[in-house]
């Protein structure tokens, strides 16, 4: 069944919200979010959907550009959100907590909307054909709480904490949605026996593939990245990230990633600078998805919002690797993906 | 002669103090296809002219700065605002100057486009008029459509002469602070204004830029 | 008719009464021994103290000079209580002798129980010559006489000539105090004040000497708010001048306009005094860049009035407590206009080849003959003519200020002048004088306000007058020109083709160009003045950098400057206007771009850059420019100070007086790592 938004339900949606993330699960019955962006990206696809009724909203963590437009979905009233999952975290940015926690409560109190606290490992959920698996934050990481410190000394940031989801569809992974986790996050995710399964065919790759940790360097980074995508040995690596925000992707995650699975499918939402320093002429739009992207606007986008979606029995990622891979050879002579940027370092 | 949606635009009016510059407008219109009527003045009273506009012209560009030479009372912000109310497509042109941009902030929700004069040509114009003429026919675009969200008010009458407040908004992509004038709240409004207290208002949150920020249906707290 | 011959003898007890009872203190004695050096033509002296905490410490002295022969030692140096044959006799380096009797020198000796001699002198640099004493045999005969003692000879331990005395088994410990002394009267010994060396160098091996050595050198001169320079010539008249710090002229007079006896001349030696004034409040310092804190270290160390004969320091004139000059007791009558000795520094510096000026056997000073008491004479007159203008210019200023106040307070002044001489309270005298004293603060106040306000004036009348302007200026030409090039572009393209790029796209371009600088300026203009950008909030620094950047892209491109921004991690925050911090970086920034003009460099490149050092964030701004080439660094930052033709020469301390404004510091390196100025500015922050 299509509907007016060219997007082939059930599908999973990595919405172009710029340098943040939001991924919407939709189905025939109801749609939920991963993290939600910030501005009015989401908003505009739901209501290009006709879906006035978020059954609910899971927030990896409370970045405002994971978060914020959270806020205005309870605000607003044409939006109904009937439950939300997030940790307490003012660690931060308070005053965003804050105004969040205000407007929550404002909600709860008037509309009938189940908020959830402590979201950890274990926990789960099913919406449409989606299975939603929490891997993290575990609960010792949860309760402990950002800003303290765990038994090896290393300072629990708000990051640490991050939701790690896996998203299965009709019982077989599909994706996996780390959220901004760190080294530290990802470190006590893996302490453990047995080590937990990652794999998933499509990766969201951690905090838009920006620097893994504020303390992090270039090699450090390159390390996470390969250990990574070795846990979870992706076919496609999705980036979400804001053109000219933060220098991402970084290059030597790029690098580290490409040679650890060669051949693998990589994508960002947004066209990097790295990639392209001019901005995107206006008519290259052959592989945009008929979808809410924060970039088109500004000519910033790269593969723009991307959907995954069923098709003759199994799942595919569009904008498809042909039409991406022909704007990219149109528009990014120095696109990090296709290694068409120098390696001399 | 222009075709946007289902509007016809054949007459453009062009309005600007200096006689040079109605000229220029004009010249760089014409190049849009459109027949262009620069607006002698004195303009006279705001209405009067409105009325006068309707039927007469099918567009208008204006500059902002109206007053200088002996040629209006009323800004351009103002007056594209009541042609918008009038259903004329009103095009504002400006300057960046972060001063005016107050000033013209509470006319916006009625002035969809504003465009530096460095910026305007025959495409931006024609852009910038189907903007107005959609969104006076209800569709808005998604830099211009007000959501109802959360403004926080940071900061009220630290200025000298206790003119402005502060205020963040949460759920934007931004966290700047944008600077509003208590005047336009009205007085009941302002004399609520408290720092640090959570209001509502449709605001237009979808737009990257703060100058483009336009609020309205205040709710305080 | 001869029956007896018999001798005056001496008991060995003089020694003694001549030596520690007669010349008592320590340091002092030490000082003669460098002193002796100095008659020997040494540049250096080193003198060192080996755990002398304790009784049975060590000194030794060593200096670089003649040396001695035995024939020298046994005539000279072991005679004790000779004065000088001829003392205008000068040494082979010019000096004329500091003319010691030996008698300090003989105290010295005695500090310990055993002293030991080693010389080498210019004739016979292949050996040395060693003389032992052990004072304890003194204590065991009747006669001085009675001790025979031995020149002996040695192979050399150092090179070259020079003489080496060590003071063995010290009777006393020489505590911090003395040492301190010892320090500073080494550190004063040889006039280190003056530009031209005498050449004569002592050295204290202890801390105490380094910090004071060191401070020494610190010559705040340029900071004095007055700089007395009065000399007496080879007749006996004298004639004075008063400078200003920068030594310009303020006032002068002749013998007869400042002298107390203007018709007879002084009878002393030839003399110069040079006196620097400093007025030590929070006020006057507030432009500066140093601290009165650190001037009053510095007087407080060195302050009063030196006496130097034949180049070297006379003891106590200008000890710490020694006022020989009555500079405290003429200050208690008028402190505004009177140095005292925590307030100044100087010195008088006299050529005694004729020895006029004799010092006492105890080092205790100068004798009192005429010749002394006429150079204090002089001394004083000029003070006193000093400290008569200095009250008329502050009489004329007060005048001046009265004048130019506003009729209520002068009203109000007048009547509350009048409750005060009406009044029939016994306390009225001190009334009065308290009033006076109210009045003169006031209107010190007033005048320094004054002047900062002048400053800020000038300023704000230029950036007045450019943004009234600018809005006119950013409004129809601008906006004329700018539409109608792209309508020529336009329509010429349309008309003519690829032709009309190819021929006129560059002058049009250019045009275009031009257009986008004029209007710049304008809008430049304006953003600085805005209400909001004063305004007190959270500021983030990074985001500033990034706008002023921004805003000045065009002079840079004018001025074909490359501007590089490196941001360090974080977004460092504090709490203070946008403007301030806009100010600091534009005022720098045009700094920077101003001196490219004065040199030819291939890539003009300006740096700006932070980082988050503990709870700051420092900034540098450095170019590759000609760095800083003014003489004196600390010049830069005074207001007015400029080396450019039509410059204000504000801006630097605008820059300053923000940053301190602030709370943060800023210092400069004259040729940072681009080769050009570097500034370095630390703010403290709230967060990053």
């Amino acid at each position: 069944m299509t509907d007016p938004a060219g997007v082939t339900e059930p599908s999973v949606t990595i919405l172009d919200v710029g340098h943040g993330l939001c991924v919407l699960l939709t189905s025939e019955a109801e749609v939920t979010l991963i993290d939600t962006g910030a501005g009015s990206t989401v908003l505009d696809q739901l209501r290009s959907l006709s879906r006035t009724t978020v059954r609910r909203v899971l927030i990896s963590h409370a970045d405002r550009d994971h978060v914020g437009a959270l806020l205005t979905l309870l605000s607003d009233d044409s939006f109904e959100v009937q439950e939300i999952w997030l940790n307490s975290d003012a660690f931060k940015e308070s005053a965003l907590w804050a105004a969040l926690i205000y407007e929550i409560d404002d909600v709860e109190r008037a509309a009938d909307t189940q908020v959830q606290f402590g979201v950890r490992e274990r926990q789960g959920f099913s919406t449409g054909p989606f299975d939603v698996e929490i891997l993290a934050p575990r609960l010792r990481l949860a309760g402990l709480g950002a800003g303290s410190r765990d038994t090896d000394g290393r300072r629990l940031e708000t990051n640490s904490l991050s939701v790690v989801a896996r998203v299965h569809a009709h019982g077989s992974p599909l994706a996996l949605l780390p959220g901004d986790i760190d080294e530290v996050g990802l470190a006590h995710l893996l302490d453990q026996t047995p080590a937990p399964d990652l794999y998933a065919p499509i990766l969201v790759f951690p905090h838009h593939g920006g620097h893994v940790s504020r303390a992090s360097n270039a090699s450090a980074n390159a390390d996470f990245a390969s250990r990574f995508v070795s846990l979870v040995r992706p076919t496609t690596v999705i980036f979400s990230i804001g053109r000219g925000q933060h220098g991402t992707p970084r290059k030597e995650i790029i690098d580290a990633i490409r040679n650890t699975v060669p051949g693998i499918n990589i994508l960002c939402t947004q066209l990097s600078m790295l990639c392209s320093s001019a901005p995107v002429g206006a008519g290259n739009v052959a592989h945009l998805l008929q979808a809410a992207s924060r970039g088109r606007h500004v000519r910033a986008w790269c593969a723009g919002t991307i959907i995954i979606d069923h098709h003759e029995g199994s799942w595919r990622v569009r904008p498809s690797r042909a039409f991406h891979q022909a704007f990219i050879a149109a528009n990014a002579s120095t696109a990090l993906c296709t290694g068409q940027l120098s390696t001399t370092s | 002669m222009l075709t946007i949606d289902s509007a016809t635009i054949s007459t453009v009016g062009v309005i600007d103090d200096n006689p040079e510059a109605r000229q220029s407008y004009e010249w760089t219109l014409q190049d849009a296809n459109v027949e262009t009527i620069g607006e002698a003045g004195p303009l006279g009273e705001l209405q009067e002219f409105v009325g006068r506009a309707v039927n007469r012209l099918d567009a208008v560009l204006c500059d902002h700065h109206l007053r200088i030479r002996n040629y209006s009372t009323f800004d351009g912000a103002q007056l594209a605002a009541a042609l918008y109310e009038a259903s004329i497509p009103a095009v504002l042109c400006t300057r960046w100057e972060d001063a005016h941009l107050d000033l013209i902030r509470p006319y916006r929700d009625r002035v969809p486009a504003l465009i530096q004069w460095e910026d305007l040509d025959p495409d931006t114009f024609v852009d910038a008029l189907a903007l107005t003429i959609r969104e006076i026919k209800g569709e808005f675009s998604e830099q211009r459509r007000t959501w109802r969200t959360q403004v926080h008010i940071a900061d009220v009458g630290v200025d000298e002469q206790n003119e402005f407040f502060y205020v963040d908004l949460p759920g934007w992509t931004s966290d700047k602070v944008i600077r509003l004038r208590k005047a336009d709240l009205g007085a009941e409004l302002a004399n609520q204004l408290k720092v640090d207290a959570r209001w509502h208002a449709r605001v237009n949150i979808g737009t990257e830029d703060a100058w483009e920020l336009y609020f309205r249906d205040w709710e305080p707290r | 008719m001869t029956d007896h011959v018999v001798h005056i003898r001496f008991a060995a007890d003089v020694l003694r009464r001549l030596g520690e009872e007669l010349n008592p203190s320590v340091d002092q004695g030490i000082i003669e021994l460098v002193k002796n050096a100095f008659d020997a033509d040494a540049s250096k002296c080193t003198v060192e103290l080996r755990n002398v905490d304790t009784a049975g410490g060590t000194v030794i002295v060593t200096d670089d000079g003649q040396g001695m022969t035995p024939k020298d030692i046994a005539d000279g140096w072991l005679v004790l209580g000779r004065s000088i044959k001829d003392p205008s006799h000068r040494t082979p380096k010019g000096r004329l002798p500091a003319g010691s009797k030996g008698l300090g020198r003989l105290a010295a000796l005695r500090l310990g129980h055993r002293t030991t001699l080693r010389t080498r002198s210019t004739t016979g640099a292949r050996t040395a010559y060693k003389l032992e004493i052990d004072w304890d045999i003194y204590d065991n005969v009747e006669l001085v006489e009675e001790v025979p003692l031995s020149i002996t000879t040695e192979t050399p331990v150092r090179r070259g000539r020079g003489t080496e005395i060590e003071i063995e088994e010290l009777r006393h410990r020489i505590g911090r105090t003395d040492v301190t002394r010892l320090a500073r009267a080494l550190v004063l010994l040889a006039d280190p004040f003056s530009d031209d060396a005498s050449g004569f160098n002592p050295l204290l091996l202890a801390p105490e000497f380094d910090d004071l050595a060191k401070l020494v050198e610190a010559r705040y001169f340029p900071e004095a708010d007055y700089h007395l320079r009065a000399e007496i010539d080879s007749d006996g008249y004298g004639n004075v001048d008063v400078l200003d710090g920068y030594d310009k002229l303020l006032y002068t007079a002749n013998h007869q306009e400042f002298s107390e006896h203007p018709d007879s001349p002084y009878s002393c030696p030839p003399a110069r005094f040079d006196l620097w004034v400093f007025i030590l409040s929070g006020e006057n310092f507030r432009l500066r860049s140093v601290s009165v804190r650190e001037v009053q270290h510095w007087l407080r160390n060195f302050g009063g009035i030196h006496l130097y004969i034949n180049g070297l320091r006379v003891n106590p004139y200008g000890n710490s407590g020694n006022d020989w000059l009555d500079l405290n007791l003429s200050r208690v009558r008028s402190p505004e206009n009177r140095p005292g000795t925590n307030t100044s520094i100087g010195r008088i510096r006299v050529d005694d080849p004729q020895e006029a000026l004799i010092q006492k056997t105890d080092r205790s000073g100068v004798i009192e003959s005429e010749a002394f008491r006429d150079l204090r004479n002089f001394a004083t007159d000029a003070l006193e003519f000093m400290a008569k203008r200095r009250q008329a210019d502050a009489e004329k200023r007060r005048q001046r200020e009265r004048n130019a106040s506003k009729r209520t307070s002068e009203r109000t002044r007048a009547s509350l002048a009048k409750a005060i001489e009406t009044s029939k309270t016994p306390d009225k005298p001190q009334l009065q004088r308290a009033f006076e004293r109210y009045e003169r603060a006031t209107t010190h106040e007033i005048d320094t306000l004054r002047q900062e306000v002048q400053l800020y004036r000038t300023l704000s009348t230029a950036g007045i007058t450019a943004a009234t302007f600018a809005h006119e200026s950013a409004g129809s030409p601008l906006k004329v020109m700018s539409l109608n090039m792209d309508t020529v572009e336009r329509r010429g393209t349309r008309e003519f083709g690829t032709e009309f790029t190819k021929v006129l796209g560059s002058p049009l371009a250019a045009i275009r160009r031009a257009i986008r600088s004029v209007g710049v300026l304008g809008s430049v203009t304006l953003h600085l003045v805005e209400a909001d950008k004063r305004r007190l909030r959270r500021v983030d620094l990074h985001s500033v950098i990034s706008e002023v950047v921004d805003t000045l892209g065009p002079f840079f491109e004018q001025r074909d400057v490359q501007v590089e921004v490196q941001l360090g991690q974080g977004r460092p925050f504090l709490r203070t206007s946008e403007a301030a911090i806009e100010s600091i970086l534009t005022n720098l920034i045009s700094n920077s771009l101003i001196a490219f003009e004065d040199v030819i460099t291939d890539r003009r490149r300006i740096l700006i850059g932070t980082e988050i050092s503990g709870g700051n964030a420092v900034l540098r701004i450095e170019d590759n420019g000609p760095g800083i080439t003014v003489p004196t660094v600390a010049d830069i930052w005074l207001p007015g100070y400029t080396t450019r033709v039509h410059g204000t020469g504000l801006g630097l301390t605008i820059v300053r007086d923000a940053v301190h404004d602030i709370g943060g510091s800023v210092e400069v390196l004259r040729t940072g790592k681009l080769e050009g100025a570097e500034f370095i500015i630390s703010l403290p922050i709230l967060g990053a």
